[in-house]
């Protein structure tokens, strides 16, 4: 069932991305030490204090935009893999394989949800996790940044409810982003496997879906029943209610297209 | 029961007629090719059958069940060589159909892989033609379906594995279950068939018993086949 | 497909091949094939058949045809099976020459349908099967 499914979506996932994972902690790691090695001093005393004079060189500043940059192409890279993935699922040379498995339609989008939001959960750690390996190694450990990075997970542990809360918001908000893709990728699918009708149908569907959702929020602002203060962000129930019916329905259309619509 | 029933199939694209209104009976314990020019509707009633395109109109029932996720259960389709990850091993491949077919027979999958010279640590990217069409096959074959459905399993396969795999074939045929083949390979797949339907522009053209058509009519299957479809 | 003894050995790739490039029904020649190995001595009475299964992967053959071959020969008295154990070419002497008939008078008529084909008459035909009988038997001695 979906434990099945979930296992081959995580096992397809890993298999065909874990050279790229290695890749990217092999460059990072050697951008990191030739950082450490080459600029060390002037590196620390730049990051510390904000007004140093010290010349540091542009050739410094290059290598950190890689690296950075590097990073936040991991944090990105989930959602290209995870929208393509399902597009090459539904009409690559695969999509005998993903059609002949004889589970509902319903677990199979299900299956395919949960690995990608994990996945992009797991990039999303992995790239803060390098900048903040950037900011400990470079200022060589300073007790200082150590300190405050970890009075900020403290914080994260201070207020659970907050906390989880926010974790449940996050996901849903990514599951929700991608089942948005995944809708309108199916729909273009039911019509055509060729790319020329499928892409133009597919922005299509897209458009309308976000003209829907956007009207169904500002009917949420005029009704909001309750309101509510979270970390700072105004929100009222309606607006969660419209959150929850637009995923459901993106749901329920995606599998129903999946399960009689789509053809091989 | 039958193991396959259609009736009234039909089949209509945008620009064309695939399948008309057709009827066919299959029972359990026979082997059947459909068989017939590019374009007269074969793939697409195997796919149909298969559940991986929906008819326009009719009826297809296997198994006395509707076309949905519970007869892909019961069909063990034969896909285009390249359906595999080309990154998986031919165990991965085990796996995942052990994973999700329950009636996937693992010793009788290493008995054909071993039938066939393929060694399980082999990546499919690594594979030829020939050998990917073998693993499809011992895959599909290794699966006790109520149906089996090889579309064009000869395909560009030289002919000693051919003879392999008529073989093995014959080594995944059972008295409980029917298989489907179509080929165009005639005259290497005639001593298989049971029941033969030749399908001509979407219609069935001609169908019978594959030994009564020898001493009916006087006729290997290949010259009938030229004979229907002479014109 | 290799006979020894009373057990079958079958030779991978097979070195006989069914082409049935001949329209007769395949199970009757499938028949005429066993008819024929059993005149010839390859095969011998009390030999076991092999199973339905084996015969027909060996050959290429479906298995319900082949089912067809074994029920048939068995009606015939050619073969005769043993409940749990397998399908056995009948034993003695007469089966052997009745077979041996049989096949003789098919092969004489083939020859004389050849012949007649070409527009030869009794006494020509007769003529040119003592000239080839003669011929076979010089390179013989």
């Amino acid at each position: 069932m979906l434990g099945k499914l979930l296992k081959f979506e995580f096992w397809k996932k890993w298999k065909s991305n874990k050279h790229l994972l290695l890749g990217y902690g092999l460059v990072e790691l050697v951008l990191l030490i030739i950082l450490r090695v080459f600029y060390q001093n002037s590196a620390s005393t730049y990051i510390i204090s904000t007004n140093s004079q010290k010349n540091v060189g542009v050739s410094f500043f290059l290598i950190t935009a890689l690296y950075c940059g590097i990073a936040a192409i991991l944090f990105i890279y989930p959602f290209i893999e995870g929208i393509s993935r399902y597009n090459k699922d539904l009409s690559g040379k695969q999509a005998a394989l993903e059609l002949m498995i004889p589970q509902p339609s319903w677990e199979k989008i299900a299956s395919k949800l949960i690995a990608t939001v994990c996945v992009t959960i797991i990039c999303g750690i992995i790239s803060t996790f390098t900048m903040v390996m950037y900011f400990f190694v470079l200022t060589n450990f300073n007790a200082d940044i150590i300190t405050s990075v970890f009075n900020a997970l403290k914080k994260v542990f201070e207020y659970p409810a907050e906390t989880i809360f926010s974790i449940i918001n996050g996901l849903f908000g990514f599951a929700s982003f991608y089942l948005l893709f995944f809708f309108c990728i199916s729909i273009s699918k039911w019509a055509s496997h060729k790319n020329k009708i499928a892409v133009p149908i597919s922005i299509g569907v897209f458009a309308a879906t976000i003209a829907v959702i956007t009207y169904l929020q500002s009917l949420a602002d005029k009704f909001p029943i309750i309101n509510y203060t979270f970390l700072g962000m105004n929100s009222s129930l309606s607006s969660v209610i419209v959150d929850i019916f637009v995923f459901a329905l993106t749901f329920i259309g995606t599998s129903y297209v999946m399960e009689r619509k789509i053809e091989y | 029961m039958e193991i396959l029933n259609c009736k009234s199939v039909s089949k209509k694209y945008f620009t064309k007629k695939a399948l008309s209104e057709l009827d066919l009976t299959i029972e359990k314990g026979k082997i059947v090719g459909i068989l017939g020019p590019n374009g007269s509707g074969k793939t697409t009633l195997l796919k149909l059958v298969a559940g991986l395109i929906r008819p326009t109109s009719g009826n297809i029932k296997v198994w006395g069940n509707d076309i949905g996720h519970k007869t892909k259960e019961l069909i063990a389709y034969l896909p285009d060589s390249d359906f595999l990850y080309p990154w998986m091993k031919i165990s991965d491949a085990k796996k995942v159909y052990m994973s999700f077919f329950k009636d996937f027979n693992p010793e009788k999958f290493d008995e054909m892989l071993e039938f066939m010279k393929l060694n399980k640590e082999m990546a499919v990217k690594g594979l030829s033609k020939g050998m990917q069409e073998k693993l499809a096959l011992a895959l599909t074959l290794s699966r006790e379906a109520k149906l089996i459905i090889l579309d064009e399993p000869l395909n560009g396969v030289d002919p000693v594995a051919r003879e392999q795999i008529l073989k093995a074939i014959l080594k995944g045929f059972s008295y409980e279950s029917s298989m489907i083949i179509t080929s165009h390979l005639i005259n290497e797949v005639e001593s298989l068939l049971d029941q033969v339907y030749f399908l001509k522009e979407g219609k069935i053209e001609f169908s019978g018993n594959t030994e009564d058509i020898r001493s009916e009519k006087k006729m290997t299957l290949d010259e009938l086949y030229r004979e229907v479809f002479a014109c | 497909m290799y006979y020894y003894n009373s057990t079958l050995i079958f030779q991978e790739g097979g070195t006989f091949v069914f082409k049935f490039n001949d329209s007769s029904p395949i199970y009757m020649q499938i028949i005429q094939k066993v008819k024929a190995d059993i005149v010839s001595g390859r095969l011998k009475g009390g030999d076991k058949m092999p199973s339905v299964r084996e015969f027909s992967e060996s050959f290429n053959v479906n298995p319900n045809t082949v089912q067809r071959v074994f029920q048939e020969l068995e009606r015939e008295g050619i073969t005769y099976s043993q409940r749990g154990i397998g399908t056995f070419i009948a034993e003695g002497d007469q089966l052997l020459k009745l077979l041996k008939n049989t096949q003789a008078q098919k092969y004489s008529e083939r020859y004389m349908g050849d012949m007649r084909d070409l527009g030869m008459d009794k006494e020509e035909i007769l003529n040119y099967f003592v000239k080839v009988l003669e011929e076979f038997e010089n390179g013989n001695s």
